[in-house]
């Protein structure tokens, strides 16, 4: 494999989430009731152990109700292995441009990385700034010292300039809270 | 010739209510502590509440204009001297004082 494939394939094993746990505990329930199956109903000598397990569980008198819950249960098991299969499985996390080395970087320090630069750019203190970074938006909410105007301008412009910086192409949202804070 | 030096300056909440008690007092004719000044906000601007004993008022003069000369004073020193916006002013006349101290 060339070393552009290695950095890809740890690149995506980073970015994504892993799906060995499900597979394997799915391969386990598999084996368990196909085990069952095999034990209780199709060999003719367990026909006394398959009247035993009957009647501990009462099947006869609760067979409906508990067809009904396995059958909820089994529907909304499958329902999240569809989700689980079918969804993307990002962590919250993205790969940076490098020639040397792959590189992985968490969402919450990009995003603070923003509402710093952010909080500079409308001299303010930065617990007064915060940020959230989404797939392709990142979203800032400043909160204004109460009596000194924000230039709402100036902030969205420096929290673009520090996601391109990073080499992301996240569109800022900017947001001024409509209460200031008293300091 | 000016030069300018990059960074922020910033006038804090404790000195914001200085400037207004101080300008307060001086307005009213009382003693710089006399004036009580509540700071809150209202939608990104200051909400200002002072509660000022003036001094007993010269002839001709009432505790209204006093009042109305304290409420610019406050205004005037805040904007000017913290770079504040005020939303919302209130000065109450919270008693007399016989001796009148003009400033200097």
């Amino acid at each position: 494999m060339t070393e552009d494939g290695v950095y890809r394939r740890l690149l995506r094993r980073e970015t994504h989430r892993s799906r060995t746990v499900a597979a394997a505990l799915v391969s386990v329930a598999i084996v368990l009731v196909a085990a069952g199956v095999v034990v209780l109903w199709a060999l003719p000598q367990a026909a006394d152990a398959r009247g035993a397990v009957a009647a501990t569980l009462g099947l006869e008198e609760a067979s409906r109700a508990i067809a009904a819950g396995a059958g909820i249960g089994a529907a909304v098991l499958g329902l999240l292995l569809v989700i689980l299969a079918v969804s993307p499985g990002r962590r919250m996390r993205r790969p940076l441009a490098s020639d040397r080395c792959a590189v992985v970087v968490d969402d919450r320090v990009i995003a603070d990385a923003i509402a710093a630069r952010t909080a500079r750019a409308a001299t303010l203190r930065p617990e007064r700034v915060r940020a959230s970074v989404g797939r392709r938006r990142a979203e800032v909410v400043v909160t204004p010292t109460s009596g000194v105007p924000v230039d709402a301008e100036q902030a969205r412009e420096a929290a673009a300039e520090e996601s391109a910086a990073a080499g992301l192409p996240l569109a800022p949202r900017l947001r001024i809270a409509e209460t200031g804070a008293i300091e | 010739m000016t030069a300018e030096l990059a960074g922020a300056t910033r006038v804090t909440a404790r000195a914001v209510r200085r400037i207004a008690q101080l300008a307060a007092a001086r307005s009213a004719g009382v003693e710089p502590s006399a004036p009580v000044v509540a700071i809150s906000d209202r939608g990104g601007a200051l909400a200002l509440d002072v509660a000022t004993p003036v001094a007993t008022p010269p002839a001709g003069e009432s505790v209204v204009t006093i009042a109305t000369a304290v409420a610019a004073a406050v205004r005037a020193a805040v904007q000017d001297d913290a770079r504040r916006r005020i939303a919302d002013l209130h000065v109450r006349v919270s008693g007399l004082r016989e001796e009148r101290r003009r400033p200097a």
